[in-house]
């Protein structure tokens, strides 16, 4: 099955040093940047896939604390990537989506934060690696999550209503109405 | 939905695409929807289930997908470069969504574009959010004769190509358009519902009515001379344009004879706009009429003016040319609320222009609007004196048919919008997704609560239908309000809460 895969990166550097992170398909590398100087990267990968689960994988690596400049306890300066944007088929994954996809750390000096998992940000700051789990064919998943993710207010599944009834209804409904709202 | 006449959109544009040297095929699935349904035991439901969002229905959501996904299936066949969805009202959002996303799933490489009334004026981003999503590929706002043309051409910057600064149509352009080109559709399918209507017509009417005639659509003019408070005509065409009144009549004559059809449908916001023109087609179609026996007949939207500026030797000559149904904006019962929005007639006019309908047999549909933010009980009792009062002309059927519709919605680009929040009336915030056009408060008639506007909208149904009106559109308002009042009556709640405790 073909997949048009289109991802779109803020990058950070502090001025020296900057980011390197790899995409990667199913474990299988897709491409690789070293030392990306760019503010913005954005590419489109075309997949063969079989139809079934696979994954999207966005690694960040080669990144040491240091590399953080910090001033008065902010980070002000920082080598990281965030995710801005992943397309299949030039239709967006909901962001909502994407926030609850996790992204484990890895190669990380501190081993209190070495092996955790983050969700909820789409801001790679420390190594580690962001997985996004799909099935192909992408666009019937992808619709599905977006309606999943789609927040309705009381939904409604029974039409049953006569007239008299609703009127019934909306007469006691006005007559609490009038007697809370008018005592103020 | 109603099967009255066929979508002229397509069907001009199509002519517009053809004349320009390009290639085009219209789909009309609004018959089809219409007629793979409309037997089904639970089709009231199916047709609200495109204006509710908050509706859901597995068995129903199935029904519809799969007819949707067959649509889709048939429009790929065609290998367009471009898709064109005309999105009508924001009834056919979500079944617009609902196809672009069949289509994107069967092919997500086929380009959509999407146009119409529908996306240019309402409260919701929608074809920007499809956009946005990669749904759709781009979208045209405002009348597309132009625009499309230009799109066409890949001229993207146009004004209201993705975006909403569209400007308007010339009269030069109107006068030269081309036939609207209907050779996709089975026309077939339009206008036998009319004999619903008016099979319940007296006996007077029914000779001229009941035939099985095909209904055609004619554009006389595009936006209003009015400029009603709650109405977004004004801001899609901000000048009324019209046609030369003998350049309609023409049309209209040459098509019957061309087609065969003797129905017409004016799209016009109001065929009266200038009495001028509209005498002029008026004399040309009664002369035909009356020397070829011709029994042309035509519907559309019409003002009623204060006594006088529709004399009687004019309701004569529009009988004459085949006046047939008029649909006219009544709005409200009590003069001092139609005043406020802007109508400039009362019910003794009212009561004039419905004495001349029913001497020369012509047949109205008025439309009301329950729920003004400055509507008090006094109000619905004039709407309650106001229904007794005409109520004759129900039996008679010089009022065909009643529309009371769902109470005022506040729409974007519209006077009310600017205007209401000016006189202290305040939009509830939904708390999650766009405004709601239904849901407001005027804290300086606090009463008039959703509920309340609801409660008289039903209940002034009531009150006309046990006096002999005929309200068609009856159960399928009531579905809706029962539908948005469960959406909407808790968000209101928790603002009122708010504002009590906040006093």
């Amino acid at each position: 099955m073909q997949e048009k895969i289109k991802i779109k990166l803020n990058c950070y550097n502090n001025g020296k040093n900057f980011p390197c992170f790899r995409i990667l398909s199913d474990e299988k590398i897709l491409t690789e940047e070293y030392n990306y100087t760019a503010s913005h990267y954005e590419k489109t990968f075309q997949l063969e896939l079989s139809e079934g689960k696979h994954t999207i994988v966005i690694e960040h690596f080669n990144k040491y604390p240091k590399h953080s400049l910090v001033k008065e306890s902010k980070i002000i300066k920082d080598v990281a990537i965030e995710l801005i944007e992943l397309c299949f088929h030039e239709i967006k994954c909901s962001s909502l989506e994407l926030y609850n996809c996790n992204f484990y750390i890895e190669n990380w000096p501190d081993k209190k934060i070495n092996n955790s998992v983050i969700t909820n940000s789409l801001y790679f700051g420390y190594n580690g690696r962001f997985v996004y789990p799909f099935k192909s064919p992408s666009i019937k998943y992808i619709l599905g999550e977006m309606k999943k993710y789609q927040v309705e207010n009381s939904e409604l599944d029974d039409f049953k209503i006569s007239e008299d009834e609703f009127i019934s209804k909306l007469d006691h409904h006005t007559e609490l109405e009038k007697k809370y709202y008018n005592n103020s | 939905m109603a099967m009255y006449y066929p979508p002229p959109a397509p069907a001009f544009l199509k002519s517009i695409l053809l004349k320009a040297g390009h290639t085009c095929k219209t789909i009309d699935f609004v018959s089809d929807f219409f007629y793979s349904f409309q037997k089904h035991p639970r089709w009231t439901e199916i047709d609200n289930w495109n204006a509710l969002a908050n509706y859901q229905n597995k068995e129903i959501e199935t029904l519809i997908e799969e007819k949707v996904e067959d649509w889709a299936k048939k429009i790929l066949e065609y290998n367009a470069n471009w898709v064109g969805i005309s999105i009508f009202s924001y009834e056919s959002h979500r079944i617009g969504k609902l196809i672009v996303e069949k289509i994107k799933m069967l092919d997500p490489t086929q380009k959509i574009l999407m146009g119409g009334t529908g996306i240019t004026n309402v409260s919701e981003p929608y074809a920007e959010k499809l956009l946005e999503k990669g749904l759709i590929n781009a979208y045209i706002t405002g009348e597309g004769e132009e625009t499309i043309l230009e799109f066409a051409k890949n001229n993207f910057d146009f004004p209201g190509i993705n975006n909403k600064n569209f400007i308007n149509v010339s009269k030069k352009v109107l006068d030269n358009m081309p036939e609207a080109d209907y050779s996709d559709y089975n026309l077939k399918l339009y206008g036998k519902e009319n004999l619903g209507i008016y099979l319940r017509t007296s006996n007077h009417t029914l000779k001229d009515m009941t035939e099985t005639e095909n209904t055609m659509s004619i554009t006389g003019s595009k936006g209003c001379v009015r400029k009603c408070s709650y109405c977004d005509v004004p801001y899609v065409w901000p000048k009324f344009i019209h046609r030369s009144g003998d350049i309609v009549a023409n049309e209209i004559i040459e098509k019957s004879k061309k087609y065969g059809v003797r129905r017409f449908h004016f799209t016009d916001s109001l065929v009266n706009g200038s009495m001028k023109e509209f005498r002029i087609m008026c004399d040309i179609l009664a002369k035909h009429n009356v020397d070829n026996n011709a029994n042309i007949v035509w519907n559309g939207q019409f003002i009623f003016r204060p006594i006088k500026q529709h004399t009687p030797e004019d309701w004569e000559l529009i009988a004459k040319s085949g006046a047939s149904v008029l649909e006219v904006g009544i709005e409200s019962a009590s003069d001092e609320i139609r005043f406020q929005m802007g109508k400039k007639f009362t019910n003794d006019d009212v009561a004039y222009e419905l004495e001349q309908c029913s001497k020369h047999k012509i047949t109205t549909w008025p439309l009301f609007i329950i729920g003004y933010p400055t509507e008090t009980e006094k109000h619905v009792n004039e709407y309650k004196k106001f229904f007794e009062r005409f109520h004759p002309y129900a039996y008679d059927k010089t009022i065909l048919n009643l529309e009371l519709g769902g109470t005022l919605r506040i729409q974007p680009n519209t006077p009310d919008y600017t205007n209401l929040p000016k006189m202290g009336v305040e939009f509830i915030p939904m708390p999650n997704g766009p405004r709601e056009d239904m849901l407001w408060w005027n804290p300086a008639n606090p009463t008039l609560t959703l509920s309340e506007r609801i409660r008289r909208r039903l209940m002034l149904g009531k009150v006309a239908k046990n006096l002999g009106y005929s309200i068609p559109s009856e159960e399928k308002d009531l579905k809706f309000l029962w539908s948005k009042w469960n959406q909407l009556k808790d968000i209101e709640k928790e603002f009122l809460d708010a504002r009590k405790n906040k006093n």
